[in-house]
């Protein structure tokens, strides 16, 4: 079992994002292509500026630029908001770099409820099926900065169409090196016998939090699973655990529909079929809040909504 | 140009328009009005312009996609990918394809796909498809060249019906924004879409107007005229510090009395009768 003490400092992904970037500006295969946004997701810590392309508000010519720069044999890094980018270029994903399978990762930013005052078109809950959905994809949702980091690093060594999901909130860093965190990888965060909770970004650490109050209020052990690589899914590790414990509880920042929650039910359904639970937003469309943390728990999205959940499925027969 | 290299060019041309109207027939479905229009610009890109040779292997990440880095060649793009069977006649006839397989366009597993799919080793660039799109990637391969100082223009074609979608507009923004001089697309302007004359469905004129107001290097020509088509490259290529777009109004469906200038024929194919006649015309 992995130690999961917190570091001291917090930090968002885009940071870890954002320090991946200027590390990697020295690399001169890597080009960076933005639609307005790369300050706002760091993207902009990229320092070669001959390097640094500038579409304006068009997402769409972002994405075929990318691809055609990509199939020049470069590495293109395209980011903006998870909002714009993939949903209002889904179609330049799909054909100009997907079916191409053109080398270009998308970095999906101020994802989920990140950002409360902007609302409801800004607020992605889509994107993670959207980008599921598509063969060649690979969809990573990391959980704190520096697995935003490692992630980021390592999206650019391998070859191929990739999503990275980053968000603004400050959060802890797991106490774990660089080496733990790898592509395709869940990481096992903690051990316990009676369920496993099963994660993705900001929700990680609802989780972490859940198991701590569960095992102090009411001696339920809980397993936390983060599943930072959405597809491909690591099935091992998922179904070791739930065939070691009750049931499985997975926690999404994300619509029910077509996100983690999905994905591990279709593994579930097919292999291992035990209770499985889902906290995420159900159905529903975000709204203006000023700050993020009564904005999740007005959808559900907390630690409260976790342990509701575990004891629900620990109480079934 | 010389007389006789003009000879030249209207027989291969006149055998691609042949080849388009004989490998739709075959598959039973394909656009043939916009690429029977174009055939004139093809043929000269393909024998007079383009600087190109038949690519090795396909790119493989296995061994770092080596027949996409770091040349030199010239790139072409249609972006009106539904015009692939004059693509597939060019490369028939620069033998990059072999002519045997112009009867298994859209067969299931076939090269030849129904929509330009990227496949370096027959000659095809870029996946097409969904219009709006080559445009953006035609300006992502002219800007990588400019970035790695690579000498290789880059060559795209669009439909006026095409212009519809306003992504075009984007990449026509950022070609004048990056300054790519090492760009040319050209406009097939035959004022054909699916379901209707240009006009009826969107009116685009003055459209001319709109490249020189987004700063591109505009030229009209009579598309269907090998000498204008001639000058109109040889011009592009002196354009220093933007990009060129090349107006060239065509008849849909040139070389064929009852295809010319009917949208009809954008995407409906021959029946082996009004082939033979076709192609009797055409050899007249």
């Amino acid at each position: 079992m992995l130690n999961i003490k917190y570091k001291d400092k917090k930090q968002s992904t885009r940071d870890g994002f954002g320090r991946a970037m200027s590390e990697l500006s020295d690399d001169p295969d890597i080009v960076v292509v933005t639609a307005e946004l790369g300050t706002s997701i760091k993207l902009d810590q990229f320092s070669d500026a001959s390097r640094y392309i500038e579409v304006g508000i068009a997402e769409q010519n972002m994405a075929t630029i990318s691809a055609g720069i990509a199939l020049t044999g470069k590495k293109v890094i395209m980011g903006s908001f998870a909002s714009f980018n993939p949903m209002r270029n889904f179609d330049q994903i799909r054909i100009s770099i997907v079916q191409q399978n053109a080398n270009v990762k998308i970095i999906g930013g101020h994802s989920g409820f990140s950002y409360g005052g902007d609302g409801q078109s800004v607020q992605s809950l889509e994107d993670i099926a959207l980008m599921r959905s598509l063969p060649n994809m690979k969809v990573y949702v990391p959980s704190c900065a520096e697995e935003a980091y490692s992630m980021a690093i390592q999206m650019v060594g391998e070859y191929g169409p990739s999503y990275l999901r980053i968000g603004r909130d400050l959060l802890p860093n797991w106490n774990l090196t660089e080496e733990d965190f790898q592509l395709g990888k869940a990481q096992i965060l903690r051990e316990g016998s009676s369920c496993t909770l099963i994660a993705c970004g900001y929700m990680v650490s609802e989780s972490i939090e859940a198991a701590e109050e569960l095992s102090k209020e009411q001696e339920i052990e809980c397993s936390v699973l983060n599943v930072s690589t959405i597809k491909p899914l690591d099935s091992k590790t998922i179904l070791q655990y739930a065939k070691s414990t009750n049931g499985i509880v997975v926690a999404e920042e994300h619509q029910l529909n077509g996100g983690l929650g999905d994905a591990v039910a279709n593994l579930i359904t097919r292999e291992y079929p035990t209770k499985i639970k889902y906290v995420g937003v159900d159905n529903k469309y975000g709204q203006s809040s000023r700050d993020e943390k009564t904005l999740r728990s007005f959808y559900g999205l907390d630690k409260e909504a976790i342990k509701k959940e575990v004891i629900e499925l620990l109480s079934e027969e | 140009m010389e007389k006789n290299e003009i000879v030249e060019l209207q027989k291969i041309s006149k055998e691609a328009r042949i080849n388009v109207l004989k490998m739709t027939t075959i598959a039973g479905s394909g656009h043939i009005g916009g690429a029977l229009g174009i055939a004139d610009v093809m043929t000269y890109l393909y024998f007079k312009e383009l600087n190109i040779k038949k690519v090795e292997k396909h790119f493989d990440e296995s061994i770092q996609r080596d027949s996409c880095l770091n040349d030199d060649r010239d790139r072409f793009v249609l972006s009106a990918g539904h015009m692939v069977p004059i693509l597939y006649s060019m490369l028939i006839a620069r033998g990059f394809i072999d002519e045997s397989l112009l009867n298994s366009l859209r067969d299931l597993e076939s090269l030849l796909q129904g929509h330009t799919t990227i496949n370096l080793e027959i000659g095809v660039e870029t996946t097409g498809g969904s219009l709006g799109q080559g445009v953006g990637i035609a300006c992502g391969f002219a800007l990588s060249n400019k970035i790695y100082r690579k000498s290789g223009r880059v060559y795209c074609i669009l439909g006026d019906g095409e212009l519809n979608e306003g992504s075009v507009w984007e990449a026509i923004m950022f070609g004048a924004k990056y300054k790519l001089d090492n760009l040319v697309f050209i406009l097939d302007r035959n004022n054909i879409q699916q379901t209707n004359f240009g006009d009826e469905v969107m009116p685009l004129d003055p459209v001319a107007d709109k490249f020189k107001a987004f700063n591109w290097e505009t030229i009209e020509i009579n598309g269907n005229d090998f000498n204008e088509i001639e000058n109109a490259f040889e011009k592009a290529k002196g354009i220093k510090k933007k990009p060129s777009i090349i107006v060239a109004n065509t008849i849909p469906g040139k070389g064929v009395s009852f295809l010319e200038n009917d949208y009809i024929w954008h995407s409906k194919v021959l029946n082996n009768e009004q082939l033979t006649l076709a192609i009797e015309e055409l050899n007249a």
